[in-house]
């Protein structure tokens, strides 16, 4: 990023447009998980702008990434402040438990049958890590999990990202790699 | 050049933050770890590209209500589960608890039946009468313990080791107990040994003559009775 910032500021047409789809993308997908798919793509493009018209006037490039960001996240606060002070529309007009909670998409049948599967195998496998997907299901945050599972923050991330990857592996060759 | 093509992209550019990945992906971070993360997402390609390629699985893994009704079950498994779960785990089956239990059981049971009971069966006590010769029969008797075999000792003058001489064990009434008709079962003084089984063995008194086949003399017999009480 601080290349391609470099290279814009020095009036690289090319960079620029490659400053902007680095940060589209990333923002995008930061976005999505803060807020859902629906308004995402707009605040990304937003905030992406502001980047673009701003940069230039920063003294250096030493926290352009915690700057960038906070753009961002400035974008998506004042979203969710809009859209805690509107109304709720929601098709069944019931109100969500959680309204800054983005709406769960439509899943895709075939990859969530795939994944049930290998879930299946990986919790006989992990029973800790049910455990902890449980726990998450239930609205508990790591501090609450370590707490009732007995365990370390850092050792709930790490047993997390080892099932991640099992799970990632029996997606991809439908079984797990012990097996 | 496409963005950020200047790092690695086949591993993350700080792992301590890196680590957050699957916390970040099913929402579990806090807002100051969650706020690391993704700015730790704008430099590093590797869990950028990770946070991407997995983004609808973790979706469905956090968000599915059959997915969450699937964890619900397995996180809290019942008794049997649990059970058929510690004994049949995913694992190669040559190490799976059954299978363990059953090869130990198959080594274990014979060689108790074998080292135990044969055992048993060699140490099985023996009840020793050294029989004395008498003209006619004792008013006490041998009382037995049950169980136990009985080796009868007696003695006949100038036997010779390894001659063959006839025993003959006769209850009360007449009737043949026991009878061998080449016993060489003396030893060098004369002493000769014979194992009866407890079982065999009623109350009441045994006339046992020994005699040699060979010797027609008058003096060629020696008799015993051996009482044995209820």
């Amino acid at each position: 990023m601080m290349r391609l910032i470099d290279l814009a500021r020095g009036g690289d047409r090319a960079a620029e447009d490659e400053l902007f789809q680095f940060l589209h993308v990333r923002f995008l997908c930061i976005a999505k998980r803060r807020i859902g798919e629906k308004d995402a793509e707009d605040l990304a493009q937003d905030a992406c702008l502001t980047v673009l018209q701003k940069y230039k006037s920063l003294p250096d490039n030493e926290h352009l990434e915690a700057w960038a960001y906070n753009i961002l996240r400035n974008k998506i606060g004042n979203y969710l402040q809009g859209r805690l002070l509107k109304p709720h529309s929601g098709v069944t007009g019931k109100l969500s438990g959680y309204p800054l909670e983005p709406q769960a998409k439509q899943s895709d049948p075939m990859l969530r049958s795939v994944l049930t599967g290998c879930l299946r195998k990986l919790y006989r496998v992990y029973p800790r890590y049910a455990r902890a997907i449980n726990l998450s299901h239930q609205g508990y945050g790591t501090v609450e999990i370590c707490r009732r599972m007995a365990i370390t923050p850092n050792h709930l991330y790490v047993m997390l990202n080892r099932c991640r990857k099992m799970l990632r592996e029996c997606i991809e060759s439908g079984k797990l790699s012990n097996e | 050049m496409s963005p950020g093509n200047y790092q690695m992209n086949n591993q993350c550019i700080d792992p301590e933050i890196g680590i957050l990945l699957h916390a970040y992906e099913l929402k579990l971070l806090d807002e100051e770890n969650a706020t690391r993360f993704e700015m730790h997402l704008l430099k590093c390609r590797y869990c950028f590209e990770e946070v991407q390629l997995f983004s609808e699985e973790s979706d469905i893994l956090h968000a599915d209500n059959k997915i969450k009704n699937l964890t619900a079950k397995e996180a809290f498994p019942g008794f049997v589960k649990r059970l058929w779960r510690y004994l049949w785990p995913e694992m190669p089956v040559i190490f799976r608890p059954v299978v363990e239990i059953l090869i130990i059981l198959l080594i274990a049971v014979p060689a108790w039946f074998v080292f135990h009971g044969r055992g048993e069966k060699q140490v099985r006590p023996i009840y020793t009468i050294a029989l004395m010769p008498l003209r006619s029969a004792p008013e006490s008797g041998y009382k037995l313990s049950s169980g136990a075999d009985v080796l009868l000792n007696f003695v006949y003058e100038n036997a010779a080791p390894q001659k063959k001489y006839r025993i003959e064990i006769r209850d009360k009434s007449g009737q043949e107990f026991y009878r061998n008709d080449s016993f060489a079962g003396f030893d060098k003084y004369g002493v000769g040994q014979l194992l009866v089984t407890r079982n065999s063995l009623k109350a009441g008194i045994y006339h046992m003559i020994i005699e040699d086949p060979e010797d027609s003399s008058n003096l060629n017999r020696q008799e015993y009775y051996i009482p044995i009480m209820p």
